[in-house]
């Protein structure tokens, strides 16, 4: 659901042809856990958010999922024993979308 | 701010006609009185998705012919690429992550992962089979090349500097790297012609390095640094035209960035869609493929760029 400037949807990456060359020359693209996508808000996003069978979200909404995501990771690597957490690069991090 | 000639070791080029140049090199053409430069300009699109999880994982081959092998989840599994699809091939003997790919997808070399293994591996397009081991074990490690001629330097535990060369048959050590670092990228055509960037200067904690360094096949010199110190990016590409993509950014950031090498210096260009860090990454600064990462783990981008003479024009 667009915001004005920029709208939010999930969406499955099915791989070959979910983004092309001709939707990342023509409009910014953003993917997040959770399968989150933002879009900058253009017509061009809309008609990729409905050829991708994007479910529209609010700012709102997304931000939950990828939260969520989020501190599931967070806890897991919270988890891991502390040879294990040396072997990773790092906590996941939290993330604020745009 | 630094002068072209500081910058390229030369003064602008003056010319009667265009150039046949390489990326990076600008010119003023007397003829038309115009100045040009000749860059590539291209952007991602999405890839084929993975079978199965290589975060952590390595990469051999080109955009259209590529491996996928080590990683942290499945580790003994390889998968192949055909341009659009990924398949599974045979296993390699063992499960290693942030090791050392490289190599084509008929001829590929997989060295060193954790845990601090010595081991060394070679496909032939349908097999593995043991080498000759590295001298030094590590996991997090850098390297390039192909399967007779390839390098590997840096990585863990500590941070290491150490560099060893393969030339088909066995790895021999060479002189260190000036900045050990782990998760150290690379990139190069050969063992003899490597660049290694990027990587974590500290080990445990933070410590973006956007250091760089040249090989020339004897020893490591220290170049134009990186726009954006990282590690856990992928790389690929030469010593005069590499991509380095995405990965784990200061501020505890997973960036979308991707920072092009001319054989000068580094230019940002088009953001991959999904930043990830423990990404690998094959093919040239002209055609490559972003692989894996560890969210979303089965995610593959293919950047595609066209080098093209372009006018500069002065408001």
């Amino acid at each position: 659901m667009a915001n004005d400037i920029f709208n939010y949807c999930v969406a499955t990456n099915t791989g070959k042809g979910f983004i092309t060359h001709t939707d990342s020359r023509k409009f910014w693209i953003r993917g997040y856990p959770a399968n989150v996508w933002v879009c900058a808000d253009m017509m061009e996003s809309r008609l990729w958010v409905a050829r991708n069978n994007g479910v529209s979200k609010t700012k709102d909404q997304a931000q939950a999922l990828v939260t969520t995501e989020i501190e599931a990771a967070q806890a897991a690597w919270d988890d891991l024993s502390d040879e294990e957490k040396a072997a990773t690069s790092g906590r996941p991090t939290t993330i604020t979308l745009p | 701010m630094a002068t072209y000639r500081e910058i390229h070791g030369v003064n602008l080029q003056y010319r009667e006609s265009d150039a046949t140049a390489i990326i990076g090199d600008v010119w003023y053409n007397a003829s038309t009185a115009v100045l040009k430069m000749f860059s590539s300009v291209g952007s991602w699109s999405s890839g084929g998705a993975l079978n199965g999880t290589k975060a952590g994982g390595t990469s051999a081959g080109i955009q259209t012919a590529a491996l996928a092998f080590g990683s942290a989840e499945d580790s003994n599994n390889c998968e192949s690429y055909d341009g659009s699809s990924w398949t599974q091939v045979a296993d390699t003997n063992e499960g290693r992550n942030h090791p050392l790919g490289c190599g084509t997808q008929t001829a590929a070399l997989y060295a060193g992962g954790t845990p601090s293994s010595t081991s060394s591996e070679e496909f032939d397009g349908t097999s593995w089979t043991e080498g000759n081991d590295l001298n030094t074990g590590r996991e997090q490690v850098g390297g390039d090349g192909i399967q007779t001629d390839a390098i590997i330097f840096g990585g863990a535990p500590g941070l290491k500097t150490e560099t060893e060369e393969y030339n088909g048959t066995s790895w021999s050590e060479q002189n260190d790297l000036n900045a050990g670092r782990r998760y150290i990228e690379g990139s190069g055509d050969t063992g003899q012609a490597a660049l290694a960037f990027g990587g974590n200067s500290s080990n445990p904690g933070s410590g973006y390095s956007a250091a760089n360094e040249s090989y020339d096949g004897t020893s490591w010199t220290e170049i134009a640094n990186l726009n954006s110190g990282r590690f856990g990016s992928g790389s690929c590409g030469s010593q005069d035209h590499a991509l380095l993509i995405s990965g784990h950014e200061s501020g505890d950031t997973e960036t979308v960035k991707v920072e092009e090498w001319n054989g000068s210096s580094w230019t940002e260009v088009a953001d991959v869609s999904n930043g990830s860090n423990a990404i690998t990454a094959t093919g040239t600064g002209l055609d490559a493929l972003r692989i894996s990462g560890n969210s979303p783990s089965t995610v593959v981008e293919e950047w595609t760029a066209t080098a093209t003479v372009q006018s500069i024009a002065f408001d």
